[in-house]
């Protein structure tokens, strides 16, 4: 029995020690093993990768005199880290390679595998790669259409522009106290449509409505603004004014025979002279009793004179 | 008017030219004749005119270009205007084929295909007003023109009242300028 057997108490006390001392050099051990990654040192004239240590952040040399020069930069390893306190300067640390840290050791996976891991690695970094080129091409389109779109922009404030000065213009052509003369030419159809440009080759305007319809060579400066003037009539078929300067006329009728409208272009069927322009048909128009003086007006739609035949001065 | 007129807005007028003359013969003959070029722009106004076409009819059997209308029509091409002659035998009683068909078409294409947004119809022909209805229908303006007190000897008035009814705008000819005074007689038009 046991109880028979005395207790020695020093080997008790002689084993106990034992165990007491594998577990401080246990614990001393785990406390002076780090994983470590080193890198390059960027001191000039050093070449011996250098790392940190995980707690102090102080630095972590290859121990050379022992395992060392293994450790390379850019590699991860369970280093045994040896403490020296230098007489002057912070303290440094050595380290004695334990493992290297690598794929294998993280997944311990065949070498077949570990391609496919690195293949799959190389897809991702591909996909982040092409989302920043993406990001960068997106941001420089962005610039350059930023910059286009402006220049529209500009573009179409000017054009706005012109187009309301030229309704501007058009407006005041078309209003009943300012006249408008048409375009000298031959007479089609697309010249219709240039009327509304041609307020902007009109001559200066002088205030007189009957003077601005007419054309700028056979104005004659009248200073009335009444919208009204006095035409001659000194035959049946003659009418006399000096608006009707020199040159080619077209003569116009109502149908209703109420309006005769005259204006000068350069194709115009009737010529004027002496300030008289003779009018095929007015006597048929108008009855001829003798000579009268016709009430006119400026004809701003087509420029020109509008002669009333229902009523005279 | 519950309209103004945009300067914007497409202008396009088709002319009925055989019954316009119809109507305008008894104007001309007194030393005026109508100025076809002066109805466009008249009754365009500030708008912008962006096509103006004459349909008429000619005889298959007259070729020479001594032929009146035949003349008339290249005096109206010079101009600009899209004539579109009918070439047709004139049955016995002087009536001409296709023409009013032709116009109505053109006319309702043309507002199929957005190619203006009034039109301007010159005739006084009330077998225009299925074709002016099919034109409003789409959304467009429809005018028409014709002289307003016509009427011919023996016949209705030539503008027919129910046409005036189903367009937008009426125009009356009599009081616009559109006769020209000619200088010489051989001016006037056949």
């Amino acid at each position: 029995m046991n109880g028979d057997k005395p207790i020695d108490l020093l080997e008790l006390a002689r084993q106990a020690g034992v165990a007491e001392a594998r577990e401080q050099s246990l614990r001393s051990r785990q406390d002076s093993v780090h994983l470590i990654t080193f890198e390059s040192n960027r001191d000039p004239g050093h070449h011996l990768p250098v790392g940190r240590h995980p707690q102090t952040s102080r630095v972590v040399f290859p121990d050379m005199k022992r395992h060392g020069s293994r450790i390379k930069a850019g590699e991860t390893y369970f280093c045994d880290l040896v403490e020296y306190r230098p007489a002057v300067g912070p303290q440094v640390y050595y380290a004695n390679p334990i493992t290297k840290v690598d794929a294998s050791y993280l997944f311990d996976l065949r070498p077949d595998l570990v391609d496919k891991l690195v293949e799959v690695l190389m897809r991702t970094a591909q996909a982040q790669v092409l989302e920043q080129a993406r990001a960068q091409i997106q941001v420089k389109l962005e610039q350059s259409s930023k910059v286009q779109l402006d220049i529209i922009a500009s573009e179409r404030d000017s054009l706005r522009t012109e187009n309301l000065t030229l309704r501007t213009e058009l407006a005041r052509a078309a209003s009943p106290n300012q006249g408008a003369r048409r375009p000298a030419g031959p007479r089609k159809l697309s010249d219709a449509g240039d009327s509304r440009l041609s307020t902007t080759r009109e001559a200066p305007r002088t205030g007189n409505p009957i003077d601005d319809a007419l054309p700028q060579d056979q104005r004659l400066g009248l200073s009335s603004s009444t919208g009204t003037t006095q035409i001659r009539r000194p035959t049946a078929d003659e009418l006399q004014s000096p608006l009707l300067g020199q040159g080619h006329y077209f003569v116009h009728v109502s149908p209703d025979r109420e309006k005769l409208y005259i204006h000068a272009h350069p194709e115009g069927n009737l010529i004027a002279v002496d300030s008289r322009l003779r009018i095929p048909g007015l006597a048929v128009l108008r009855p001829f009793d003798g000579e009268e003086d016709l009430v006119a007006s400026a004809n701003p739609r087509v420029g020109g004179l509008a002669v009333d035949l229902t009523r005279r001065m | 008017m519950l309209f103004s007129e945009n300067p914007d807005d497409r202008v396009m007028i088709f002319i009925d030219l055989a019954n316009v003359q119809k109507a305008v013969r008894n104007k001309e003959n007194t030393g005026f004749r109508i100025d076809y070029y002066r109805v466009v722009n008249e009754l365009a106004g500030p708008r912008r005119l962006i096509g103006a076409y004459v349909f008429d009819a000619v005889s298959v059997s007259d070729r020479s270009t001594l032929d009146p209308k035949r003349r008339l029509h290249d005096a109206l091409r010079f101009q600009g205007f899209r004539v579109i002659a009918r070439e047709v035998n004139y049955g016995e009683e002087g009536e001409q084929k296709e023409v009013d068909v032709a116009l109505a078409t053109e006319l309702v294409s043309c507002a199929l295909r957005n190619a203006f947004d009034v039109a301007i119809l010159v005739s006084g022909d009330r077998d225009f007003v299925p074709a002016v209805e099919r034109v409003r229908a789409e959304g467009k303006r429809v005018e028409v023109a014709f002289f307003g007190d016509v009427a011919i000897p023996g016949e209705k008035s030539a503008f027919s009242h129910y046409l005036q009814r189903v367009a937008d705008r009426v125009h009356n000819l009599d009081r616009l300028p559109v006769l020209q005074v000619a200088a010489l007689d051989s001016e006037v038009a056949p």
